[in-house]
C-alpha cells in the first residue's frame, strides 16, 4: 500500500487509501432443502483526496486502477466540498484497540461443517411441525481492512463473522405465518439454544389466529421490532442532520428527549460484535458513545467532515457503507441497556394489548419526522395477562419521539439482533393500533 | 471476449454453466442544500460463474477477470459436492448478440461542470421555493455498464446498459415538525432525461410545504383512491411479488393459493408484466439467463393468468418461459424478478371514481412499499381526505395495508388514465436492491383498506 500512497502524494496535496478485502461463503437452504453454495470474493479500493482545500473521491476494484483513481478524484475535487478537517497524522494505539474481531475457527470452518449445521437447523424446525417450510442460511465471512494516508498514518485489522438465519413459514388457506430468526457473531463461541426456545414459543403462540381490536393500548416491542422506534433517533442524532438543521433533535443536547428508563449508546468496542472495529473508517478510535442517557440527549455522532463543520471533535463515527461510499456519520453497535422487568411480567401486567415481533415496512415513511406506521407482520394479542394468539391485518402508528417518552418498562434481558443491535423488550404504555372494523 | 468465455466454459462438465463479467463506470453527485456534499467518480470490474450439477447450484463471485478456468472449476466443484437429484432447466434457443441501446446523449461525454451546474440549479429551485424549506437533497447517479454473458449451451450476449437517476428531496420545517417530500426519475435513455426537471424540483418543494399543513391521518378502514403512482406501487408490491415463481415452485401450499385459472379480482382487472417494452427501466431484449423477454399477463379479466419464471422454475412447474431471471449485478445470482408491471387501462374517467364516497382517502405518490406474501404495506407521499365525493383537506403519514386477496376483490373502479412511472429507486428482493423496474396503473378505487394512525 505504501508505494500507492507515494503515488497519491506526488499528485494530490493530501489523500487516504482505504482497502477492503473479504471472502463470504453462504450455504443456502430453500423449502427444507440444501439449494446452493456460494463463494464470494470482493476487493475494493477507495481514494479520498483533499486538493486545493476540496474533497474528491474515487473507488475501484483493483489497485491496478490507482492512476485512474488519482486522476478521477482530482478531477471531481475541483467541484468538491470544502474540507473541514485534515487526515489524522497518527493512529493512536491505546488499550481499547486490542479489541477481538477475528477467529481462526470461523475462517477454517469447512463447507461440510456448515452443511451439517444447516441440515440440523432444518431437521429441528421440522421436528416442531413437519408441515412447516424452512428456508435457512449458514454463512461465514472473513475480511481485512487496510488504511493509509499521505500524512504517514496507517492501520489494518482483520475480522470474521458467522451467521445463521432461519425463516419458518406456515401456509394455510388464505393465511400465512412467517417468522424469522437469526444469529450472527464474530466467533464460533455462541449457542443457538435461546433462538430455538424463542422459535418454538412463537410457533406455539401462532397456531391460533385471534381478532385484535382498534384503539390505543399497551404494546410490547420485541428486540427485533424495536428498530421501528430507534430509526428516527439514528437519523435525528446524526451530526449531518443537525448541521443541516433538519433534525427534530437539534438544540436538545442535555435535555430530556425520552423516558428516563431509556438509554442508547453507539459502542464500537465490543469484542466480536458486527459493528465493532479498533478504528472507524477514517482512522479514529471507536468508542462507547452515550447518545441518550436516562432520557437525556448526551451526544450527536460525527465523522471528521461534519465534526469540522460543527466545530466539535469527531466521535469516531465515520462509517463507509461499502467501499464505493465516502465516509459519513454512522452508528457502531447500538446498545439499549437492560432494565428491570422480565418479559413475562410485562405480559402479566397487560389486560388487553399486543406484542409486536416483526413489522413490514421498516423505515418506510417519513423517518426524519419520527412518524412510523407499520403493518404488524408477526404479532400476538395479550388478554388478561396471557397470550391469546396471533394477530393479523393490524397496523401500529405513532411518532417515535413521542412514543419513547411513554415507556412503562424496559426488559431485563437484551439480545443481539443482526450482530449489531443489543436490544431488550420495551413496553409502551399506550400506542395506536388499527385493524379491520 | 467470446472466445475466452467459451474456452473457460468448455474446460468443465456440468449440467449447465454460465459466466457473467461486468465492468462499469459511474459518477455520483449529491447536493445538500446549495452545498455540493459528495462527488465521486468510480469504476468497477467483477464477475461470476454459476454451475448446476444434479439439481444444485455452485456460485462463485470475484473481481479479477483472470484465471476464469479455475473459477469455473471451483463453481462446478461446490455444485458437485451437493448435487443429488435431477437438474431442471427449460430449454431456450442460445443466441449470439451484441446489444448497444440507442441512449441519446451519452452522459459519459458530459463534463462534471455541466452536471454540477444543472444540479445546483435544481437545488436552488427547491431551497428558494418557500421560507420554510430548511434543506434539500439532489442526488444524481449515472452508471454505464457493459455485461459479457456466456453459457455452456452456446449463448453469448454482450450488452451495454446506460442508467441514470436523479432524486429530489425537500425538507420543510416548522419548529419540531420536520417533513420530507421526495421525487425521483430513472432512465436508460441518456443524459437528456436528467435535464428539464425543474418542474419536478418545484413539485417536491411544494409537497413538503403542503405536508406541514397536513394533519396526521386517523387510523381505520377506508375507501381509497390511488393515483397511478401509488396504484403502480400497490400492484408491484402486493401482487407482483406473489407472481414470482421462485417462492412457490417447491411449495405445494403456495401453489394452491396461486393456482392459475382462479378468480382473484373483478373482471375489469388486467395485470401485465412486460420486459419487452422498448426503452423502459425494466426492459431488456434478453433476461440474465439469455431468455427473450415478452409480455406476460398475470391477471386477465380478473382470473389468475400467469406468473414469472426463471429457467429453473419454469421447468419445475412445467410452464412457459417468461424472461424474468434478473440480477442487479455480478455479486448476485439471477432470480425471478419483475420488469415493467402495470394494471391495464380501465373505462372510468378518474374523476368519476370519487362519486359516492362518504369518507375516504385520496392517496398519491409514495415513500415505499413492502410485502410478505399476502400481506402488503405501502406508504403514500401525499394524501387528502375525501368527504361526500369531494377532496376536503390534506392529511399525512398514510400507510395502507391489508391482505392481497381481499384487496384485489375490493377494487371496484379502474380509471382510463394509465401512466407508467420511471422512478429512480428500484425493487428489492433477497438482498438485491435496487433493481431498475417500472410500474404503472390508471387511478383505481379500493374498498376497505386498513390505514394506520391515531384514534
Amino acid at each position: 500500500m505504501q508505494d500507492l500512497i507515494e503515488k497519491v502524494k506526488n499528485k494530490a496535496s493530501a489523500g487516504e487509501l482505504f482497502k477492503v478485502n473479504y471472502r463470504t461463503v453462504p450455504v443456502e437452504y430453500e423449502m427444507n432443502q440444501l439449494k446452493s453454495i456460494n463463494m464470494e470474493e470482493t476487493e475494493g479500493w477507495a481514494l479520498r483526496v483533499i486538493h486545493d482545500g476540496k474533497i474528491g473521491f474515487s473507488s475501484s476494484t483493483s489497485q491496478d486502477q490507482i492512476d485512474g483513481m488519482i486522476k478521477k478524484s482530482l478531477e471531481v475535487a475541483q467541484f468538491g466540498q470544502e474540507a473541514k478537517f485534515d487526515f489524522p497524522d497518527k493512529i493512536p494505539s491505546t488499550g481499547k484497540q486490542k479489541i477481538k474481531l477475528y477467529d481462526d475457527s470461523v475462517r477454517e470452518k469447512s463447507v461440510e461443517e456448515m452443511i451439517t449445521a444447516g441440515d440440523e437447523i432444518v431437521k429441528q424446525v421440522l421436528s416442531i411441525n413437519a408441515g412447516l417450510r424452512c428456508d435457512a442460511g449458514v454463512t461465514k465471512q472473513d475480511g481485512e481492512i487496510q488504511y493509509g494516508n499521505t500524512r504517514g498514518a496507517s492501520f489494518s485489522y482483520k475480522n470474521t463473522g458467522l451467521s445463521y438465519s432461519i425463516m419458518v413459514q406456515d401456509t394455510r388457506e388464505n393465511d400465512m405465518m412467517m417468522l424469522m430468526e437469526s444469529m450472527q457473531w464474530g466467533n464460533t463461541d455462541f449457542s443457538l439454544d435461546d433462538l430455538w426456545e424463542r422459535l418454538e414459543r412463537k410457533i406455539k403462540w401462532s397456531e391460533k389466529v385471534v381478532d385484535a381490536s382498534s384503539g390505543s393500548m399497551p404494546v410490547i416491542f420485541s428486540p427485533k421490532a424495536l428498530l421501528v422506534l430507534i430509526l428516527p433517533f439514528i437519523s435525528g442524532l446524526n451530526g449531518r442532520m443537525v448541521n443541516k438543521k433538519i433534525s427534530p433533535l437539534q438544540d436538545k443536547k442535555d435535555t430530556a428527549v425520552s423516558s428516563p428508563l431509556f438509554s442508547l449508546y453507539s459502542d464500537g468496542t465490543i469484542d466480536y460484535a458486527g459493528g465493532s472495529a479498533p478504528y472507524d473508517d477514517e482512522g479514529i478510535p471507536m468508542q462507547r458513545l452515550p447518545l441518550i442517557e436516562k432520557g437525556i440527549l448526551k451526544n450527536y455522532y460525527y465523522d471528521l467532515q461534519n465534526a469540522g463543520e460543527a466545530g466539535v471533535k469527531t466521535t469516531g463515527n465515520g462509517i463507509r457503507h461499502g467501499f464505493h461510499a465516502s465516509p459519513s456519520p454512522g452508528v457502531a453497535n447500538l446498545i439499549v441497556p437492560e432494565g428491570k422487568t422480565s418479559f413475562d411480567d410485562m405480559i402479566k401486567d397487560i389486560k388487553e394489548g399486543i406484542i409486536v415481533d416483526q413489522v413490514l415496512g421498516l423505515g418506510q415513511g417519513n423517518v426524519l419526522s419520527g412518524a412510523f406506521s407499520n403493518n404488524v407482520q408477526l404479532g400476538f394479542k395479550i388478554k388478561n395477562g396471557k397470550i391469546a394468539g396471533r394477530i393479523k391485518n393490524v397496523m401500529i402508528a405513532g411518532n417515535a419521539f413521542e412514543v419513547l417518552k411513554d415507556v412503562a418498562a424496559v426488559g431485563d434481558k437484551a439480545r443481539w439482533i443482526s450482530g449489531q443491535y443489543f436490544f431488550p423488550y420495551i413496553y409502551i404504555k399506550s400506542l395506536s393500533v388499527s385493524t379491520k372494523s | 471476449m467470446q472466445n475466452i468465455l467459451v474456452e473457460a466454459l468448455n474446460s468443465q462438465q456440468a449440467d449447465y454453466i454460465e459466466i457473467r463479467l461486468e465492468r462499469y463506470e459511474s459518477t455520483h453527485i449529491r447536493y445538500q442544500g446549495t452545498d455540493m456534499e459528495k462527488i465521486s467518480s468510480s469504476q468497477e470490474m467483477g464477475g461470476n460463474v454459476r454451475a448446476l450439477v444434479k439439481g444444485k447450484w455452485g456460485f462463485i463471485t470475484f473481481n479479477k477477470w483472470d484465471d476464469l478456468k479455475e473459477k469455473v472449476k471451483k463453481a462446478v466443484e461446490v455444485a458437485t459436492l451437493i448435487g443429488n437429484q435431477e437438474s431442471y432447466l427449460s430449454k431456450t434457443e442460445p443466441v449470439t448478440k451484441i446489444l448497444r441501446p440507442d441512449c441519446g446523449r451519452d452522459f459519459r461525454k458530459i463534463s462534471l461542470k455541466e452536471k454540477a451546474s444543472m444540479l445546483r440549479n435544481y437545488s436552488n429551485i427547491i431551497t428558494n421555493y418557500h421560507s420554510k424549506i430548511q434543506s434539500s437533497i439532489v442526488n444524481y447517479t449515472d452508471r454505464y455498464t457493459t455485461v459479457y454473458y456466456a453459457n455452456s449451451e452456446g449463448a453469448y450476449i454482450q450488452q451495454e446498459k446506460p442508467f441514470l437517476s436523479v432524486h429530489f428531496a425537500a425538507i420543510a420545517r416548522n419548529g419540531d415538525d420536520v417533513q420530507m417530500a421526495s421525487e425521483s426519475i430513472g432512465s436508460v435513455k441518456g443524459y437528456d432525461s436528467a435535464e428539464r426537471l425543474s418542474s419536478i424540483a418545484q413539485k417536491t418543494a411544494r409537497r413538503a410545504i403542503n405536508l406541514l399543513k397536513a394533519a396526521p391521518v386517523q387510523g381505520g378502514e377506508y375507501t381509497v383512491i390511488l393515483d397511478p403512482v401509488l396504484a403502480g406501487v400497490f400492484i408491484h408490491e402486493a401482487f407482483g411479488h406473489l407472481s414470482e415463481a421462485d417462492f412457490l415452485y417447491e411449495d405445494p401450499r403456495m401453489q394452491e393459493l396461486m393456482k392459475l385459472g382462479k378468480r382473484v379480482g373483478p373482471s375489469e382487472l388486467n395485470v401485465v408484466d412486460d420486459g419487452s417494452l422498448p426503452g423502459l427501466l425494466g426492459s431488456s431484449e434478453y433476461d440474465d439467463e439469455g431468455v427473450p423477454t415478452r409480455k406476460n399477463y398475470l391477471i386477465k379479466e380478473g382470473i389468475l393468468a400467469g406468473r414469472l419464471h426463471s429457467r429453473e422454475t419454469a421447468a419445475r412447474m412445467g410452464e412457459e418461459l417468461t424472461g424474468n431471471a434478473r440480477t442487479i449485478n455480478y455479486h448476485f445470482k439471477p432470480i425471478v424478478r419483475m420488469t415493467n408491471t402495470y394494471i391495464e387501462q380501465g373505462k372510468t374517467p378518474y374523476k368519476d371514481l370519487f362519486n359516492g364516497i362518504k369518507k375516504g382517502i385520496y392517496a398519491r405518490q409514495f415513500y415505499g412499499g413492502n410485502t410478505t406474501f399476502e400481506m402488503y404495506t405501502f406508504s403514500a407521499g401525499e394524501g387528502y381526505l375525501i368527504e361526500n365525493g369531494r377532496i376536503t383537506r390534506p392529511i399525512k403519514d398514510i400507510t395502507l395495508s391489508g391482505n392481497l386477496f381481499d384487496t384485489l376483490y375490493n377494487i371496484d373502479g379502474i380509471g382510463n388514465d394509465l401512466n407508467i412511472v420511471e422512478s429512480g429507486g428500484g425493487c428489492g428482493k433477497g438482498g438485491q436492491q435496487p433493481l431498475p423496474v417500472t410500474f404503472g396503473s390508471p387511478h383505481i378505487r379500493i374498498q376497505k383498506v386498513i390505514v394506520g394512525g391515531s384514534h
